[in-house]
């Protein structure tokens, strides 16, 4: 779970230094586009989540997730050998230029974390066995 | 009362359907991931790899019997751009900013000791050589576009007539005249060009804010220079 909210935090960073080399491209970050990637995957997370103590510690093991994600993005045209700039230059790059994300994903997490327990107690969610064999209606 | 958090009643429901969607948006997420870092790798690819090798001729129209230029005639450089790119990137020429300059014989031989200190100057050991810009121009440029993996050449010509410009074409002819007469050959006169080339990486927008990150204003283009540039 911290790795796929660590996805979140690494592509909306990645996204929010370089925003017109990206999928989709554009001039400048877009806010909307940020929050809602975030948000989501915040939401989801909680909607999986029974513990809310497991919850919070996945947003904040998200953050070092997402701080290499975002880090492997930028250092990927290293493949190519082509990328002429120190690696260490990259790393303090997307950690300063990212930490506004950084900073703004862990309590974001955490509300919508817990809108998604919420959410899921609502509507009675609980964990299944993927391969278990849905139960059959019972007659009376 | 019901509770309406506890209205599906006690047994609830699987959560398999989130978890296949929270599987849909991780691989989207991983897409686009992986697509920007692609993205990023053409770009960083052709800011790296494109070249650039320009040509110049010079040619004289409306000459007299020994190659001199006539009051009326005129003075073209062609100059032949070709663009290398073996990058998955298409490119745009846009800015081209082009320079000649043709030595001064009468200034370096002492025959004209005034433009001697308007030329410009290119140092060789302790020898001075004295160059007179002849050319001088930037325009931008519609329409050239640069295909991916592969080349194009972009051909552009400069001229100078009386009418365009009567002080430079006069110093101009002037010079031409000395060559011919001193190797018989009026465009025989050592030339010196220098180009800058701007190439935009389509499908990069650039950022059009006053206040974008530095780095989002130039990673979308190329600048590519060739030739020395005399000016002062």
């Amino acid at each position: 779970m911290s790795t796929f909210l660590g996805l979140a935090v690494g592509y909306t960073t990645f996204y929010s230094v370089f925003p017109n080399v990206t999928v989709p491209a554009s001039e400048e970050p877009s806010l909307s586009l940020i929050l809602g990637v975030l948000a989501m995957a915040g939401l989801l997370a909680g909607l999986m989540t029974e513990d809310l103590r497991m919850g919070v510690v996945q947003g904040f093991l998200s953050i070092p997730a997402g701080l290499v994600i975002a880090f492997a993005l930028a250092i990927s045209p290293v493949l190519t050998g082509f990328l002429e700039v120190q690696v260490d230059d990259i790393f303090s790059f997307i950690t300063r230029l990212g930490l506004p994300i950084y900073l703004f994903a862990l309590p974001l997490y955490i509300v919508t974390g817990i809108a998604g327990m919420l959410l899921r107690e609502r509507f009675g969610l609980h964990s299944e066995s993927f391969f278990a064999a849905r139960p059959s209606p019972q007659r009376k | 009362m019901t509770d309406p958090w506890h209205m599906l009643g006690p047994q609830g429901k699987s959560d398999r359907p989130v978890w296949l969607f929270a599987a849909g948006v991780a691989f989207v997420l991983l897409a686009l991931a992986i697509g920007s870092a692609l993205s990023y790798t053409s770009i960083v690819v052709a800011q790296a790899t494109v070249s650039i090798s320009p040509s110049t001729s010079l040619t004289l129209q409306g000459t007299n019997s020994d190659g001199t230029l006539t009051p009326d005639g005129s003075l073209t450089a062609s100059l032949s751009l070709r663009v290398d790119n073996p990058s998955s990137r298409v490119l745009r020429l846009q800015l081209l900013a082009f320079s000649g300059w043709i030595e001064d014989g009468p200034a370096t031989v002492g025959l004209n000791e005034s433009r001697r200190l308007l030329d410009d100057r290119l140092l060789e050991g302790n020898s001075t050589r004295y160059f007179y810009r002849v050319f001088g121009e930037s325009r931008e440029v519609a329409g050239a576009i640069v295909g991916a993996a592969s080349a194009a050449i972009f051909r552009f010509t400069y001229t100078l007539t009386h009418a365009l410009n009567p002080n430079r074409f006069e110093v101009a002819r002037n010079i031409t005249d000395y060559w011919a007469s001193a190797t018989g050959n009026a465009t025989a006169g050592p030339w010196i060009h220098w180009l800058r080339v701007h190439l935009i990486i389509e499908g990069v927008p650039v950022a059009s804010s006053p206040t974008a990150a530095p780095h989002l204003m130039t990673i979308g283009t190329i600048e590519r220079m060739d030739g020395t540039n005399l000016a002062t």
